[in-house]
C-alpha cells in the first residue's frame, strides 16, 4: 500500500461534509479553529463556534484542564470571566495567556443559584468572550439556561465537570474529557452535537501553549492586539487561513 | 481675632496677636477657636435656607456691571428681596421684627436694615446702631450722608488713602468731583455710591439650597406584589430623572424605604457602578435589589432618594475601537453583578511587580480593575492555575538537589520530570526574608504541580497545581 499525503481538495471536502453533519444553522457564526490541528480535526466544522457551551470532564486536580480551556478560549479572547468558588484561582497564570487586568474578572458566588444567575448574565453579555465555571452537579434547567445564554451573547461557555459525570445528560455543544499524559494531555471528544466518536488524541503541552521554540523560557511573547483578540477578528485571522494553524512545530517538551 | 463681649471688655481687640490676647486673659483661660471660613459660609447658607420663609430671594451675593471688577466682601450678611413681601407680614416693621425673632431663636444677634437698595441696606445694617433700621422710600441719601466710608463696601486701602485726604464720610465723598475720584481711584467708588443711592443696578443672587432628589408615594391600597412595587419605583425614578438630567448629574447611590402596613419599614441601598440618570438601567438595578428583599407586609408608602450623585461625563471614543463600543455593555454587566452579588464577590486581578508568587497580583474592585494597568512578564505555563494559601507542607525525596518523589495526602508520587530550581527571593528591604527554590514537577501520571523548598527552613511545600 502506498500512502500519499491527503490532497487539499479532499481535506476541504471532508471539512464541508462535517459542517453539514453538524447541522449548523444558516447564518450561525462559523467555527473558529483552535489552532491545534489534531484537535480541530476532531471537531465538527473544524473548530469551535462562537456561542457554544462546552463541557470539560476532568479527572481530579492538576490534570491540565485549565490549560486546555485557555487554549480553546484564546481565539475567543477578549474578556474572560472565571467563577471561583474555592478561591484558589491564581490569576497570573491567566495574565500569561493574555487576559490582563482589564480582561479578566473573577467572581466568587456563594451558592449554585447565584452562580447560575451570574453565569447567565455574563454569557448573555456581548462584552464577554468566555466564561468558566465548575459544577459537580448540573441540573438540566440550569444547563439549558446556560446554553441559551451562550447562544444569545455569542459567548463561549466552559463548564468543568468531574470525570464521573461522563454519560450524564448534557446540554453542551461539545463535551471533552481530558486526562493527564506525560508531557501533554489526552483529549477525547465524548459528546458532540452532530459529530461522531473518534479515538482520543494526545496533544503535547507545547502545542496547547503555542510555544514555538519548545521551551517557554526562550519563547518571545508578542502582545496580542485587542482587535485580534476579539472573536470576529480572530475568526477572520484564523478561519480564512486554516493552513496557518497547521504549521509544524518543534516538539521539544516544556517539561 | 474676634471675641465675646466679655473678652472685648477685658481689652481684646481685633488684629491683636494671640499671645498678647491670652496674656490679657491670664486670670480666666479663654477657649480658642481657629477661624473656619468654610464653616462660617455653610452656617450662613443654612441661615439663608431658614430665612427663605420670609422672602423667596435670600442670598449674600450681588451682581453688578461686568465691566468693573468688584471685590467680594467676606460674606457676613444676607440680602432679602422684600419686593411685594412686606404686606404678607403686616408691613415692614412687623417683618423686620419677625426676622430678628427668628434669628434670635437660632442664637444669632442680627442687625437689620430695610432700604431702597442693597447697598444702602448693607451700609445701615453694618453701621448697626439699632437692631433694625427702616428707611422710608426716597430717604436713602440723607440717611447715608453721615455714614463713614467703610459702609460703602470699599476696599480698605482706598478708604485709608481717602482718610489721608480728609475724606471720611459719604457726605465728604459726595462733595468731591466724580471725574477726579474716578481718575485717582478707579471706577469702584463711583459704582458703590451709585449702587447705594439706587442709580446703578445691583441684583441679588438667591442662595440655592442643595437639592435633594427624592420622591415618595403613599398608596391608597397597600401593594403586596413585587411587580407592583417595582412599577411604582420605576415611576418614581422617572420623576427624579429630569431633575438629575437638568443638572447633568447621575445617580451613584440610591436609597429607598418601603413602609409596610404593620408599621415596619424595609430599607435598601443600591450602588450604581457608573453614574447615570437613565431610568432603564436604574430600574433594572432596583428590580434586582427588590428580588432579594423580603417584605414584612403589604407596602403602604414608598420612598426613594438619590443619595449620591456624580457628574455624568462624556467620553471620547475611538472610531474603530471595539473595546470602547463594548464598554457600556461591560459596565452594565458589572453593575448588575455587583448589585446582586455584592461588591466583595467580584474582583479584577491586577499584576503587581513582586517576585513572591502570593504578591504577584492584587485584587481590585471590579469597577476599577479595568482602569488599573499592571504588566505581567510571566511566560505561559510558568505559573500554576491554582495556588494554595497557605502552601501545603509535603515530604520530598531528593536525589542531590532534584526532587524525585513527594508524599501528599498520604500518597507517594514519583516525579518523572522536574524543571527548576527557579529561585525566588524577596528584597532584603522587606524585612522578613523569603527564599524559595521552586520546581515544576510532573508525576508518573502526568499531573503537574508546583513545589518549593524553603531555603530558610529546608522544608518542602506544595504551592499549586498546573491545571
Amino acid at each position: 500500500m502506498i500512502s500519499s499525503p491527503p490532497s487539499p481538495l479532499i481535506e476541504q471536502l471532508r471539512q464541508s461534509m462535517e459542517s453539514c453533519r453538524a447541522r449548523l444553522p444558516e447564518g450561525a457564526t462559523p467555527p473558529t479553529a483552535t489552532g491545534i490541528a489534531a484537535l480541530d480535526r476532531l471537531l465538527p466544522g473544524g473548530g469551535i463556534a462562537g456561542g457554544s457551551l462546552l463541557e470539560i470532564l476532568e479527572p481530579g486536580p492538576a490534570c491540565g484542564s485549565h490549560t486546555f480551556a485557555a487554549a480553546l478560549c484564546r481565539p475567543a479572547g477578549h474578556r474572560l470571566i472565571v467563577f471561583d468558588r474555592t478561591d484558589t484561582l491564581y490569576p497570573p497564570a491567566a495574565f500569561a495567556w493574555g487576559w490582563g487586568a482589564d480582561r479578566l474578572l473573577v467572581i466568587r458566588p456563594r451558592d449554585d443559584m447565584e452562580e447560575t444567575w451570574a453565569a447567565v448574565q455574563a454569557l448573555r453579555s456581548p462584552a464577554v468572550g468566555a466564561v468558566w465555571l465548575w459544577r459537580d452537579r448540573l441540573a438540566t434547567p440550569d444547563a439549558r439556561r446556560l446554553r441559551l445564554a451562550a447562544e444569545e451573547g455569542g459567548t463561549l461557555g466552559v463548564v468543568f465537570r468531574p470525570e464521573r459525570d461522563r454519560g450524564q445528560p448534557s446540554w453542551a455543544d461539545v463535551q471533552f474529557s481530558v486526562a493527564p499524559q506525560p508531557g501533554g494531555l489526552r483529549i477525547e471528544v465524548t459528546r458532540c452535537r452532530g459529530g461522531f466518536s473518534r479515538p482520543p488524541i494526545d496533544v503535547s503541552l507545547d502545542d496547547l501553549m503555542h510555544t514555538p521554540g519548545g521551551d517557554a523560557d526562550e519563547a518571545v511573547r508578542l502582545p496580542v492586539s485587542p482587535a485580534l483578540a476579539h472573536p470576529a477578528a480572530a475568526r477572520r485571522a484564523t478561519g480564512s487561513a486554516p493552513g496557518a494553524a497547521r504549521r509544524s512545530r518543534a516538539r521539544r517538551s516544556t517539561w | 481675632m474676634a471675641g465675646c463681649p466679655l473678652a472685648l471688655r477685658a481689652g481684646i481687640r481685633p488684629g491683636m496677636p494671640l499671645t498678647e490676647a491670652t496674656a490679657l486673659l491670664a486670670r480666666r483661660p479663654p477657649s480658642l477657636h481657629t477661624h473656619d471660613p468654610a464653616g462660617d459660609l455653610a452656617a450662613l447658607a443654612r441661615l439663608a435656607e431658614y430665612c427663605q420663609q420670609f422672602s423667596p430671594f435670600v442670598g449674600w451675593q450681588t451682581l453688578g456691571p461686568r465691566s468693573i471688577a468688584v471685590p467680594t466682601p467676606v460674606p457676613e450678611h444676607l440680602f432679602f428681596d422684600l419686593t411685594g413681601v412686606a404686606g404678607l407680614f403686616g408691613g415692614e416693621p412687623a417683618l423686620a421684627r419677625a426676622i430678628v425673632t427668628a434669628c434670635d431663636s437660632l442664637g444669632y444677634a442680627p442687625r437689620l436694615a430695610v432700604a431702597d437698595t442693597p447697598g444702602a441696606a448693607w451700609a445701615l445694617a453694618s453701621d448697626g446702631r439699632e437692631v433694625s433700621t427702616i428707611v422710608e422710600p426716597g430717604a436713602t441719601e440723607c440717611r447715608l450722608r453721615p455714614l463713614p466710608l467703610v459702609r460703602l463696601r470699599l476696599p480698605a486701602d482706598q478708604i485709608e488713602v481717602l482718610g489721608h485726604l480728609g475724606v471720611s464720610t459719604v457726605e465728604q465723598l459726595l462733595e468731591l468731583s466724580r471725574m477726579g475720584v474716578a481718575e485717582r481711584f478707579g471706577p469702584l467708588i463711583g459704582l458703590r455710591l451709585d449702587q447705594a443711592m439706587g442709580e446703578a443696578e445691583e441684583h441679588l443672587v438667591a442662595h440655592q439650597s442643595a437639592t435633594r432628589f427624592e420622591s415618595s408615594v403613599e398608596l391608597d391600597y397597600p401593594a403586596a406584589s413585587h411587580e407592583l412595587i417595582d412599577h411604582f419605583l420605576t415611576r418614581m425614578l422617572e420623576q427624579l430623572a429630569p431633575a438629575l438630567r437638568a443638572r447633568c448629574l447621575g445617580a451613584t447611590l440610591l436609597r429607598g424605604r418601603l413602609s409596610c402596613d404593620g408599621g415596619d419599614a424595609v430599607t435598601f441601598e443600591v450602588h450604581v457602578f457608573r453614574a447615570t440618570h437613565e431610568t432603564a438601567p436604574l430600574a433594572e438595578l432596583l428590580r434586582l435589589k427588590l428580588e432579594r428583599i423580603t417584605l414584612l407586609g403589604p407596602v403602604r408608602r414608598l420612598y426613594l432618594a438619590v443619595d449620591r450623585t456624580a457628574p455624568v461625563g462624556w467620553r471620547e471614543r475611538d472610531l474603530f475601537d471595539e473595546d470602547s463600543r463594548q464598554e457600556p455593555e461591560w459596565e452594565r454587566l458589572i453593575g448588575r453583578l455587583t448589585s446582586r452579588l455584592g461588591s466583595p464577590a467580584l474582583y479584577g486581578p491586577v499584576p503587581v511587580a513582586d517576585p513572591i508568587p502570593e504578591r504577584a497580583y492584587r485584587r481590585a474592585p471590579a469597577e476599577r480593575a479595568g482602569r488599573a494597568r499592571g504588566v505581567s512578564t510571566i511566560a505561559i505555563g510558568h505559573r500554576p492555575w491554582r495556588l494554595f494559601s497557605p502552601p501545603i507542607p509535603i515530604v520530598v525525596t531528593c536525589h542531590r538537589t532534584q526532587p524525585v518523589a513527594f508524599e501528599w495526602e498520604d500518597q507517594r508520587h514519583a516525579v518523572v520530570r522536574a524543571r527548576g530550581p527557579e529561585r525566588i527571593e524577596s528584597g532584603w528591604w522587606r524585612g522578613e526574608s523569603t527564599r524559595r527554590d521552586y520546581y515544576r514537577v510532573e508525576t508518573g501520571a502526568g499531573r503537574r504541580h508546583w513545589i518549593y523548598r524553603d531555603l530558610n527552613t529546608g522544608h518542602w511545600h506544595l504551592h499549586g497545581h498546573f491545571e
